[in-house]
């Protein structure tokens, strides 16, 4: 179990690569400016609140316009959480449902419009996991989440896979046992109880890691 | 390992993660009210986390895209939180409860009734219900009048309160009792149903097939609170679907909540 979980940081990446691979990207990063978010990310989120403040007005148009900037991100989240495509669409749905009935509570000031739909879509995920859950499939849960995401399904939009690249990079600067901790926690939906008894460790080790990788995560993408 | 005062300020990684029991979820929500620092690192930690989407991203199904816009458009955004108490009470109003037909009912289990709860059942709620007072409270606030069978049920000595997902949109609170024979059901921000579905609540009970509780309509305005009077017995789960209007008399669409009362 612990030696399949150490490879695991490296999933999060959805495909293995070669370190030589790491290697290269990590020196194109030093300079954390670097970093910091592109000007396109920067407007699309002025976008997005506008988009979602029609929403709350009942502008299904708008609606669809945040979805289209939105889904494969939080689409992919749920998908890589939940694995089971069906299930994942179904989450994603209630998701997106529950966004727009909620487009009115949205408050700028506690947060980008990203992250609040992120925070709903990753929260609605893990509840699906657990709710489902038994040691049974906990294990296959965690087989799974050994496996690679096939490569024809990731998307290939190139804004997407810029910052997708950023975010490869930030995740280089975790230690090992922090990249393990954020991966099994928010990709692999596991408690922090059972990512404790799946690495060997007391419970205060997962938290302060999960917490310390995090942290780092923020300063190398320069989030504000 | 109980998380004491000190280590709730290293919660917030494993509770930005989702990665927290209930209870310490609870917890360590009542936490960010007081704790300020917590709450900033809280959103920073979401927007670093909300970044860990972009690695992942995948292109999502046309279906996906076809079936939230056409589901959107039976579904009324809600109106924003209202800022003033004064706004509050004239926002105040319970879901609305059909009564299943009486044939259909079973003798003790089926009295269901709309009930609204007074602020001092939301005082002695925060007192008994530990970590779990926040968001029973936050469900119960905007509504006025009173419930002498939540106030019996919280006044039980094993009273149990659980929480769960309504998987399209919402939550719901139960409070129940084994000793008093008696449960409560709260859905919060439950979605308006099309006029010719309902929701439905059920009671399984160790014989495994449902029996229902009866049927009600989710107002929009305030948590729909169903009585549920008898049955509840040790193991017993109550669980919720949408059924034609009028009610079924067995569940004949997926389950949308369920939870063990006792």
């Amino acid at each position: 179990m612990a030696n399949a979980a150490r490879t695991l940081y490296l999933v999060g990446g959805t495909r293995p690569r070669p370190a030589a691979g790491y290697d290269s990207v990590h020196s194109v990063a030093k300079n954390p400016s670097e970093l910091n978010e592109s000007e396109g990310v920067k407007t699309q989120s002025a976008e997005l609140i506008e988009w979602l403040q029609r929403s709350a007005r009942g502008d299904e148009q708008a609606f669809a316009a945040f979805y289209d900037a939105t889904s494969a991100r939080v689409y992919g989240l749920v998908r890589r959480v939940v694995r089971d495509p069906s299930q994942a669409q179904e989450v994603a749905q209630e998701v997106y449902i529950d966004l727009w009935r909620q487009s009115a509570r949205f408050d700028p000031a506690r947060g980008s419009a990203m992250s609040w739909l992120l925070t709903m879509a990753h929260r609605r995920a893990v509840d699906r996991v657990r709710s489902a859950q038994s040691s049974t499939d906990r294990d296959e849960r965690y087989a799974a989440s050994t496996m690679e995401i096939p490569s024809d399904v990731v998307s290939e939009t190139v804004a997407l896979k810029l910052e997708a690249q950023r975010v490869r990079r930030a995740l280089v600067d975790l230690t090992e046992v922090q990249r393990e901790a954020v991966v099994l926690t928010y990709y692999g939906g596991y408690s922090h109880r059972e990512v404790s008894d799946l690495l060997g460790l007391p419970l205060g080790t997962v938290k302060t890691r999960v917490r310390d990788g995090l942290i780092r995560l923020r300063d190398a993408m320069g989030v504000q | 390992m109980s998380p004491d005062r000190i280590d709730l300020h290293t919660l917030s990684g494993v509770y930005v993660a989702d990665a927290l029991d209930d209870d310490e979820r609870a917890k360590f929500e009542l936490h960010l009210e007081d704790c300020s620092t917590c709450r900033d690192e809280v959103r920073e930690l979401r927007e670093a986390a909300a970044h860990l989407s972009y690695d992942v991203s995948m292109e999502a199904p046309a279906s996906l895209r076809s079936a939230v816009l056409s589901s959107i458009s039976q579904v009324r955004p809600l109106p924003p939180i209202a800022e003033s108490a004064s706004e509050v009470s004239v926002a105040a109003s319970s879901g609305t409860v059909n009564e299943l037909d009486a044939r259909r009912r079973r003798k003790s289990a089926s009295f269901v009734k709309v009930l609204g709860v007074a602020a001092a059942v939301l005082a002695l709620a925060s007192v008994t219900l530990g970590g779990l007072n926040l968001n029973l409270r936050n469900q119960l606030h905007e509504s006025t009048a009173s419930s002498a069978s939540l106030n019996g049920l919280l006044a039980a000595s094993d009273v149990r309160v659980s929480q769960a997902k309504v998987t399209t949109g919402g939550r719901a609170t139960i409070v129940s009792s084994t000793s008093m024979n008696d449960a409560v059901f709260v859905g919060a921000d439950l979605a308006i149903l099309p006029a010719n579905t309902t929701y439905q609540l059920w009671l399984v009970g160790s014989s495994g097939k449902p029996q229902s509780v009866g049927t009600f309509e989710a107002s929009g305005s305030g948590p729909a609170v169903v009585n549920v009077d008898g049955d509840v017995q040790p193991h017993t789960v109550m669980a919720l679907t949408v059924e034609p209007a009028g009610g079924s008399s067995a569940p004949t669409s997926p389950l949308i909540m369920k939870s063990v009362l006792a």
